[in-house]
């Protein structure tokens, strides 16, 4: 609907006509000291922790200090139009973004204006940054699955809708390609009229990465249900504070409507920094690496928005996939050890592995999911049983694999057994796998039927073995993707496929 | 914030010195003069914070300036700041002293800012009126400031009642920014 300029101006003038005022007492305070992206302000004895202050000029603050005759507040604007002697004035609410289908596919600040030139957001609701999360009562056991597309985490470490999945790494290791990838696999269920909307906040990270995530999704038309919430490096530090809570208000719409939504915090360890910044500048006493002693609290608070509800409210989910960036390996530093702890579960990717040419390079002996399990469906479940533990057994026997012959026939089958797992875990970058293709693949690795075709033909083989199941054997598949149980007569169709496949292809 | 603690504490040792003895207003008056004497003359405040000035020196200096009627609970106070080298509290304890010897007397300030200077009968009728409203003996200061176009402020304390142009045409921008704002969604 196109709004005419008369309508606007008539409206005003209604407004205007209509207006009215009552006079009342407004408790003010007025601004001792600022810089520095903090304010210390004298008076506002009203005012309640985390409320939503007004500066003159239209810059707003948040309260985060209330001592004896002063308040120490985060500026979320310029603090060079603030000046000392200013008035504030508290409003007695918590900063509020909106939210809603509108925001889909746009890219918007840490308050939720858009960034992006596409004009303004017409959505009229709006959400408080900082809620509560779910109580008990309000929540169930995770069981639907949420498909990354890759094969070595819908196997080994299943993500089930409502879980926390850490993803934690070194820099340069495939941290965000995981998330990405995730994003583009919805699409599928996106198409299917069953929607996993996705938010992607980036904390601290450089604009051109941002830009690249953007053209990314876009390449790949996974935009249309994504929100992009962007506190990059140059954002003042509260606003790189704030952005994971936003999103998070974002995607609780989804997620109290009933919908199902995943968010993405690129990357935690960012925003602990923002945070730290933040607390020194107010004179909190510094802690361990100079972190404040609620710097726990900042992120289980956050995470623990992240649920799965009971049906009685709706039954949406709120899945999230918080990524820590680690210094030289280090996983027992402070914000690595505290995000393990709240979460239901890690995927370590390692240096090593991707230089060594695993990608994804997930250490499947590290990482865990502790509660995705009972999300898997029953064939994947049944296919990846055994992964693990041949997994297991081939790194155990790895260091022998350069003595080759002198070794007897079954440890010889195990390190051969070890080596096709290993590459058909391997997968490129944006190419998601459905689940029954997945299922296909790993039931004919784990089952040993390609232990002799040779490692370096894997790839080829994958590729043209899942082509001609789609074309040959589509009845096989259909029951596997619709079913998702492994049942006799499909375990016996996928094994005459692959026994047939395999003459065609040498 | 620490300078504001030490002030508050060494205040209330001199208000009530100066209650026991009965010359509260004398006391203010001297402490106003020192106050006076401190904004007006920058060579004075390098002189009392300067570092290498002897104590003795600033001591004497103080003195000269309260005058010799002062009451003896002012040079005493001002000799002991100097002594515990709290030279810096000296700008803000005046206000603070006011402050709490109004809160003494039960007395309020009303700091009103209006755009035209207003008549004494003006200022006599907002006086009942405050008098009335908050029930405590109201000093009026007032200030005048064209920018608030018309009507006025009144500040007391951290509280303020804002019905001037300005702040009205302020809050009516604001109102229809967010109409306009919800207009331009619902479409």
């Amino acid at each position: 609907m196109e709004l005419r300029a008369e309508e606007i101006t008539s409206v005003i003038r209604r407004e205007i006509t209509d207006y009215q005022e009552q006079l009342k007492m407004e408790s003010v305070g007025t601004v001792l000291t600022v810089g520095d992206c903090v304010a210390r302000i004298y008076g506002l004895e009203k005012c309640k922790s985390s409320e939503l202050l007004e500066f003159e000029g239209g810059v707003n603050g948040i309260a985060l200090n209330l001592e004896e005759d002063s308040v120490g507040a985060v500026l979320l604007g310029e603090s060079r139009k603030i000046k000392e002697g200013q008035i504030v004035r508290s409003t007695g609410q918590i900063i509020s973004v909106p939210v809603g289908d509108a925001m889909l596919g746009r890219v918007v600040n840490a308050l939720g204006q858009p960034i992006d030139g596409k004009g303004p957001i017409a959505t009229d609701k709006l959400r408080p940054i900082e809620i509560n999360a779910p109580n008990v009562v309000g929540r169930q056991p995770v069981k639907e699955p949420l498909q990354t597309g890759i094969k070595a985490i819908d196997s080994m470490i299943p993500i089930g809708r409502g879980q926390r999945e850490l993803i934690i790494g070194d820099r340069q290791t495939g941290k965000t390609a995981i998330c990405i990838d995730t994003i583009i696999n919805q699409k599928k269920e996106f198409d299917a009229g069953n929607p996993v909307y996705c938010i992607y906040v980036a904390i601290g990270q450089k604009q051109s990465t941002v830009l690249r995530v953007v053209e990314t999704l876009e390449k790949y038309d996974a935009m249309k249900f994504t929100i992009i919430v962007s506190a990059s490096a140059s954002d003042a530090a509260p606003l790189q504070y704030i952005a994971p809570y936003s999103g998070t208000a974002m995607g609780e719409e989804f997620r109290d409507t009933g919908r199902h939504a995943l968010i993405i915090y690129d990357d935690l360890w960012k925003h602990a920094v923002a945070y730290r910044q933040v607390s020194l500048l107010l004179r909190r006493p510094p802690g361990r690496e100079a972190f404040p002693g609620d710097i726990f609290n900042l992120h289980s608070r956050l995470l623990e928005r992240s649920a799965k509800l009971s049906d009685k409210l709706g039954g949406g989910s709120l899945t999230a996939l918080p990524i820590v960036e680690t210094q030289a390996g280090d996983f027992s530093a402070y914000i690595p050890t505290n995000v393990i702890s709240i979460t239901d579960g890690q995927i370590y990717l390692q240096s090593e592995l991707f230089y060594a040419g695993v990608r994804p390079a997930i250490n499947a002996g590290l990482s865990v999911s502790r509660v995705g399990g009972n999300a898997q469906s029953k064939a994947m479940k049944k296919v990846a049983g055994s992964l693990r533990l041949d997994l297991a057994q081939f790194r155990e026997l790895e260091a022998f694999t350069k003595f080759g012959s002198e070794l007897d026939k079954s440890t010889q089958a195990q390190i051969n057994r070890g080596q096709r797992l290993i590459e058909i875990l391997k997968q490129g970058q944006y190419e998601p796998f459905a689940t029954e293709n997945q299922i296909a693949i790993i039931f004919a690795a784990g089952q040993g039927l390609i232990d002799d075709i040779p490692v370096a033909r894997m790839k080829a083989f994958e590729k043209e073995f899942l082509l001609y199941l789609r074309t040959s054997c589509s009845g096989v598949m259909e029951t596997l993707r619709t079913k998702k149980e492994l049942t006799s007569d499909v375990s016996e169709g996928l094994r005459a496929a692959c026994e047939a496949f395999k003459k065609e292809f040498k | 914030m620490t300078q504001l603690r030490v002030t508050r504490r060494y205040v209330q040792g001199v208000i009530e010195a100066a209650q026991a003895e009965g010359s509260l207003d004398a006391v203010e008056q001297a402490l106003g003069a020192i106050d006076k004497a401190l904004k007006d003359n920058k060579d004075l405040r390098n002189l009392l914070f300067h570092p290498t000035i002897s104590r003795a020196h600033k001591k004497e200096l103080l003195r000269k300036i309260v005058g010799a009627g002062a009451p003896e609970v002012v040079t005493g106070f001002t000799d002991y700041v100097i002594e515990k080298k709290r030279e810096h509290i000296f700008p803000s304890v005046y206000g603070q002293f006011r402050e709490s010897a109004d809160a003494l007397r039960g007395i309020m300030r009303a700091r009103v800012t209006a755009a035209y200077e207003p008549t004494p009968e003006q200022v006599q009728r907002l006086k009942t009126q405050l008098e009335q409203a908050l029930s405590k003996k109201v000093i009026i200061e007032v200030k005048v400031d064209p920018a608030l176009l018309g009507g006025m402020q009144i500040m007391i304390g951290t509280y303020i009642l804002d019905g001037s142009i300005a702040g009205r045409l302020g809050r009516l921008s604001k109102h229809l920014q967010e109409e306009v704002g919800n207009i331009k969604s619902a479409a």
